[in-house]
């Protein structure tokens, strides 16, 4: 096999030869042509050619040798030139491999000339050659070298090479433009190759070999114990240009020199020797390796060349031949004794291992320790993640001590269950798992999507949640968390009778300390302790607000007993404080953050509503289902969206008893004209308050669907109150500001007795704002809807004031645009000034895209309502779509 | 997409009444309304069916409303004018005229018309936020129709936008309604053409804005804005021209359009009225915009005229006389330069930067008016001028400016 003796040279670690068993030997042997080309290319010829100088050359032909050799192993030659390097690479390094100064200078010459001009040449085969050639053919070269005659030697070689360039060839036309070439071109380098596996592994020499081998190798095992001692140096030359090889192949190398002189001791043909010598040369240049099997010696070729690579550098940097020759092999020794691998699989897998445990340490590991511990449930929150990332990392590092599969400790069934209830399993796959940069990483983001989801969290769920025992308040709390969480983003989207976006009520608690403090986000996880400061601070019912604070340092966040303090306050009715007592801590550890702000004013609301609004906190479940049921929603689980949605219905239902009439045109009651006033001066902060407090409301899990159920009408009167709820945010925020409210609270009694049920907004004034500014959208929205003929019915008085409000920015926005600079591109602004028809939607378009956000304006603006401010300034204005779909070209 | 016509000269939502029978109204609008009356009465082509009826012809034009920025807004306010009972430019509450009945096709049956109606109905478009700030201008060719304004005028508690002119265009003949009837009747149509053929529906009142702002231009003499202080570059930006003789004002049309509206009116966008920084002369917005417009997007337009203008100078003196407009040194300079470049041309065109809008399509008739027209040649404005010129020429119209006798001297020049 003289072609496995050509690719036995582990010149790069080539891993792909692991099936060469006894698989075609081309298919590894094309492999690894195509491999070591590839690695040989990056190794930088100049980069070989600084060796030249090094102290280790003693003679300047070495160093050419392996110089040109490396030149020959770049990659960027063209492979089709390969006979012609190869013929150059063999000879110089046969010549280089014998000190004989008359084949030195001849082949040296030669190999010049032929490298030189060879230079661009570059095959797979040249290069799997080449580099076999420093490795094994150090020694071997020499002989070659004297056989400068290639042709000559080539004759027995011929039928190797032919075989190896068979092989080699195997890969691509390239190859096989070469082969011709090759045969004579190889003959040497494989000859030299062949010769110099033959002699480095001549105790693990195989009859595979051919015979003319053999006597290569005889040959070659002259040449070698002549020249053993510089055919390490070169190959450490010549490695300075490869990828390096596997350990054990540079300990095999190493070996090889130590055991230049066993190498006529053993016989070639004795597999225990081969075994010895290969075990042995394992660490070193690994010819052993390659010689015994096709995988292992090609991965242990890559094995060895990596690990000769790093001991020629290691040979070159300190400048040590024979003396650390030895002291490599030791060091490969120590690898290979590690590795023994008596099949090859276990090669394969070994060699795996160890380069894999140095760089990827996490990917197995995770995915070993899933195997081994047999995980089973997962828990996705509530678990501590904690230890099981701990764990997660363990097992890498079992793995990294090469450790066969982590011992599992056995535990007692109960310590492992518990063990595994404490255990956070991390599912992923190894490059997600892998990506983790710190230990805690998940852990941390475990955390903080629980602190999110808690944020979020109902702020009427149950509140007994965190009431409950402890053990089985784990589980619940861990079912009602989920549960909660899931509600929290599924009532994230929830929806309110109207089909508006179901906000949590944002009760003002009136007092700023109160709201201040629940403005701190509590910590996530509930003890029963807070709960029962909770119990007794309700029941005194004085400092509702002290237990917030406690609550905010504990876990539950007051709103729960807030809340409850509230209905307690309104009611008066102890006896109902337990049920809602209980509720609230709950509640209040759910909610959280959101909660502060959010179920203040929701607290508020229905503290301010307790006149007319019935305390549905107050209700039974089965009171609540019912009432649930009177309106047509489908029965909710929660109790705390229970009751948000009848408050809602409620306050819709009023409003729109109180509007009467006013059923087509927007509600934007008249509370809304009052707010408009508010509005001016400050349209920027309720607006964008407004918005954030949308996103965040509306726990309430109530179903969109069915909250679209009451429509219309109604869907308007909510609007206003889904809008509302956007006010509590920013009432919550603008504590400060209460004088104002009480103001404009009172401005706006008066109209909106007429159409609230206002009680409610005594408290809140500022929470109109935003909804006027937003109903006023919307009630522009619908109106126009109604009547495309017939003049638009004036809206009510708040529905023009915030209209107007918007037409000023609208104003604002287009009267701020600087002179265009282009006469053909005039601004809107010019548009107008010119008297151009104005087309609507384009206007629209503009205006929606960041010119009202520049004046201030959240909102985005319909083309009807543009063109209602276009009527209203006498600006000429069109459609760009006419009545029957098509749309203008020209104007 | 862009508006490709300057602001036209002239186009005109007009009240047509039948002389025969006097209670026969119809609405429409036009670039030019003589061409388009002969339309109606049959004596070109391309009349509208509801004027078809030969019993009712002729029919002659009663009032107009003219000072339409754009053929798009003649043509919404003739549309609103024709349905004031759906127009959305009126408020429900304000409506005169409601829509009592419904039409097979679901639409609201159309009040009958009449010329109180419509004129009440006028008054309340004008009165409408929509309207009240454009460059209107009514004017009278009948005075019974004009009497009949002013009587409802009067019962109106809400008065019109004053910036909105009503012009008297008619001869004033006896007081008395009966006699004023008998005396329109004799006036009637002779009268009526030769007033309504003064009308100035091409942009020959311009001409010496366009010519100044031209050389300004031309010779990149934009200086500063006179408000902002800002250069001007030449042509990087909308910049408005004094039209007054000797005032080199420029100013951005941004700067200028907020120095003209009052602080009242600040939440308005477009002024109506304003006076020139530099001269302080009372000026027009939209003489200003127009002339803007000419520059920007009437280069056609502006090239006739200013043609026309030189050809005819060359042509005959006289006519030059009753065309030319005021025109300080500097431009008899430009133009007698210009005309020896012109002698070259052709003497016959006589086309005057007529009206976009007008076209003479034999094809197809537009129902109600023919803003079809909007598709503008040259020729055809040629050919309508050659019609118009005779009829302006010799009759010195209320819109011309004084001529300048230097005028004639410039000639000489050459």
């Amino acid at each position: 096999m003289a072609s496995t003796d050509i690719f036995r040279i582990p010149s790069s670690p080539l891993k792909q030869s692991f099936a060469m068993s006894s698989s075609p030997l081309p298919a590894p042997s094309e492999l690894y042509q195509k491999k070591v080309p590839k690695i040989i290319a990056k190794r930088d010829s100049i980069a070989a050619s600084a060796n030249l100088f090094s102290p280790i050359d003693n003679t300047p032909g070495f160093v050419k040798v392996s110089q040109l050799d490396l030149r020959n192993l770049d990659p960027s030659r063209v492979v089709s030139t390969v006979k012609e390097d190869k013929l150059a690479t063999k000879v110089p390094t046969k010549v280089v491999a014998k000190p004989r100064a008359k084949n030195h200078s001849t082949s040296t010459s030669k190999i010049s000339d032929e490298k030189l001009s060879a230079a661009p040449k570059k095959t797979a085969t040249k290069k799997s050659q080449v580099p076999k050639e420093p490795l094994e053919e150090q020694k071997v070269k020499k002989p070659r070298a004297k056989k400068a005659d290639l042709n000559g030697e080539s004759k027995p070689r011929k039928k190797a090479n032919d075989a190896v360039v068979d092989l080699e060839n195997g890969d691509g036309s390239i190859v096989k433009e070469k082969k011709p070439r090759k045969s004579r071109a190889k003959k040497t380098p494989e000859d030299l190759q062949t010769k110099l596996s033959g002699s480095v592994t001549k105790a693990s020499t195989k009859p595979e070999k051919s015979g003319s081998k053999q006597t290569v190798i005889q040959e070659s095992l002259n040449i070698e114990a002549e020249c053993v001692d510089y055919g390490l140096v070169k190959a450490v030359k010549r490695k300075a240009n490869w990828s390096p090889p596997h350990k054990s192949s540079i300990t095999g190398l190493q070996n090889a020199g130590s055991i230049a002189g066993d190498l006529t001791a053993r016989s070639p043909g004795s597999d225990s020797s081969t075994s010895n010598s290969f075990s042995n040369l394992l660490g070193s240049f690994g010819f052993t390796n390659i010689e015994t099997t096709n995988s292992m010696t090609t991965k242990q070729s890559k094995e060895t060349g990596v690990v000769r690579k790093r001991k020629l550098l290691e040979l070159v940097s300190m400048n040590a031949t024979a003396t650390n020759a030895p002291a490599e092999a030791a060091t490969p020794k120590t690898k290979a004794p590690k590795k023994k691998a008596r099949t090859i699989t276990d090669l394969a897998t070994s060699a795996f291992n160890e380069e894999k445990v140095v760089e990827v340490e996490s990917q197995p590991a995770p995915l070993l320790q899933y195997f081994s511990y047999q995980t089973t449930e997962r828990s996705t929150k509530g678990g501590i993640n904690g230890p099981a990332k701990l764990r997660s990392k363990s097992p890498l590092k079992r793995v990294k001590k090469g450790s066969s599969a982590q011992a599992p400790i056995l535990l007692s069934p109960e310590s492992a269950m518990k063990q595994a209830q404490h255990q956070d399993f991390i599912f992923g796959t190894s490059s997600q798992l892998a990506r983790e940069e710190s230990p805690t990483y998940l852990r941390d983001l475990h955390e903080a999507m629980q602190a999110s989801n808690v944020m979020f969290e109902d702020p009427f769920d149950d509140p007994f949640k965190d009431v409950v025992d402890e053990p089985s308040a784990v589980a619940p709390r861990g079912r009602l968390r989920l549960s909660s969480k899931k509600g929290g983003l599924w009532s994230a989207g929830a929806r309110d009778a109207a089909g508006s976006l179901l906000d949590v009520e944002m009760v003002d608690i009136t007092d700023s300390p109160t709201v201040i403090r629940q403005q701190t986000p509590p910590r996530v996880p509930a003890t029963t302790a807070p709960i029962d400061d909770v119990w007794h601070d309700v029941e005194a019912d004085n400092s509702v607000k002290e237990t917030i604070p406690e609550h905010v340092l504990g876990t539950s966040s007051k709103p729960g007993p807030v809340e409850a303090a509230i209905r307690l306050q309104l009611q008066g009715s102890p006896a109902i404080l337990s049920p809602t007592k209980t509720k609230s801590p709950k509640r209040s550890t759910q909610t959280g953050v959101k909660a502060a702000p959010t179920v203040n004013p929701v607290a508020k609301k229905g503290k301010a509503s307790g006149d007319q609004m019935p305390d549905f906190g107050a209700y039974t479940m089965f009171q609540l289902q019912k009432q649930i049921a009177s309106y047509h929603f489908k029965p909710i689980k929660s109790r705390d969206s229970m009751i948000a949605v009848l408050e809602k219905c409620w306050e819709g239902q009023h409003a729109r008893t109180a509007l009467g009439s006013l059923t087509t045109n927007t509600k934007p009651s008249a509370k809304s004209n009052k707010d408009k006033e508010e509005v001016h001066p400050e349209p920027k902060s309720p607006k964008g308050k407004g918005r954030p407090k949308k996103d965040t409301t509306s726990d309430i899990p109530t179903s969109p669907t069915k909250l679209k159920k009451t429509v219309g009408g109604r869907k308007k009167a909510d609007a206003d109150h889904s809008d509302d709820s956007d006010v509590p945010l920013s009432q919550v925020r603008k504590l400060n500001k209460s004088p104002k409210k009480p103001t404009g609270r009172t401005k706006k009694k008066t109209a909106d007795d007429i159409y609230d049920s206002e009680p409610q907004l005594t408290h809140s004034p500022p929470r109109r704002r935003p909804s006027q500014i937003r109903s006023p959208p919307r009630a522009l929205q619908l109106s126009p809807s109604f009547s495309t003929t017939d003049v638009l019915p004036a809206s009510s008085q708040e529905s023009q004031e915030s209209q107007e409000s918007l037409f000023k920015h609208i104003t604002r926005a287009i009267k701020s645009l600087p002179p265009t600079k282009d006469p053909s591109k005039p601004t809107w602004y010019e548009k107008i000034l010119l008297y151009d028809p104005i087309v609507l939607e384009d206007l629209t378009v503009w205006l929606n895209t960041g010119a009202l956000g520049n004046v201030g304006w959240d909102g985005e603006v319909e083309p009807k309502i543009v063109k209602k401010w276009c009527e209203g300034r006498g600006i000429c204005c069109l459609w760009k779509e006419n009545l029957r779909g098509g749309s203008r070209s020209r104007y | 997409m862009p508006l490709d016509r300057p602001i036209p000269a002239f186009y005109c939502c007009y009240l047509l009444r039948s002389t025969v029978s006097r209670v026969s109204v119809y609405v429409g609008s036009t670039p030019n309304p003589v061409r388009r009356l002969r339309q109606h009465n049959g004596l070109a082509k391309g009349g509208a069916v509801r004027t078809a009826r030969t019993k009712l012809r002729p029919w002659e034009m009663t009032c107009i409303v003219t000072g339409f920025p754009s053929h798009i807004a003649a043509l919404q306010f003739e549309w609103a004018w024709q349905n004031p009972h759906i127009t959305l430019h009126i408020a429900s509450e304000e409506r005169l005229q409601h829509a009592t009945q419904k039409k097979r096709s679901g639409h609201p049956k159309r009040p009958r018309h009449s010329v109180s109606s419509l004129l009440s109905n006028l008054h309340l478009l004008l009165r409408s936020p929509s309207f009240s700030r454009w460059p209107l201008e009514i004017r009278f060719f009948s005075k019974t129709v004009y009497q009949a304004w002013v009587r409802w005028t009067k019962t109106v508690k809400d008065p019109i936008q004053d910036t909105i002119r009503i012009i008297k265009d008619f001869p004033e003949g006896g007081g008395k309604g009966s006699d004023d009837e008998d005396a329109e009747k004799g006036t009637s149509n002779a009268i009526i053409y030769r007033r309504m053929a003064n009308l100035p529906i091409d942009y020959e009142a311009q001409k010496g804005h366009v010519e100044k702002a031209q050389d300004m231009v031309d010779f990149e003499r934009e200086g500063s804005c006179k408000l902002c202080k800002q250069d001007l570059e030449h042509s990087s930006g909308l910049y408005i021209i004094c039209p007054s003789i000797g005032c080199e004002t420029v100013t951005h049309m941004t700067c200028l359009s907020k120095h003209f509206i009052e602080k009242q009116d600040q939440d308005e966008l477009v002024p109506i009225v304003g006076k020139c920084p530099g001269c302080n002369s009372e000026l027009r917005w939209v003489d200003l915009v127009r002339e803007l417009s000419l520059r920007m997007r009437g280069q056609k337009e502006v090239q006739s005229l200013l043609k026309v203008k030189r050809v005819k100078k060359g042509k005959d003196n006289a006519l030059s006389q009753t065309i030319v407009d005021s025109s300080d040194d500097a431009e008899d300079e430009e133009d007698d330069i210009n005309e020896e470049m012109d002698t070259m041309q052709d003497f016959a065109s006589q086309s005057v930067a007529a009206p976009l809008g007008d076209s003479w399509h034999m094809a197809c008739d537009p129902e109600e008016s023919d803003a079809e027209s909007i598709a503008s040649s040259s020729s055809y404005l040629k050919t309508s001028k050659i019609n118009a010129g005779p009829k302006q020429k010799p009759i010195p119209t209320l819109h011309k400016t004084i001529e300048d006798s230097d005028w004639d001297d410039a000639e000489i020049l050459d």
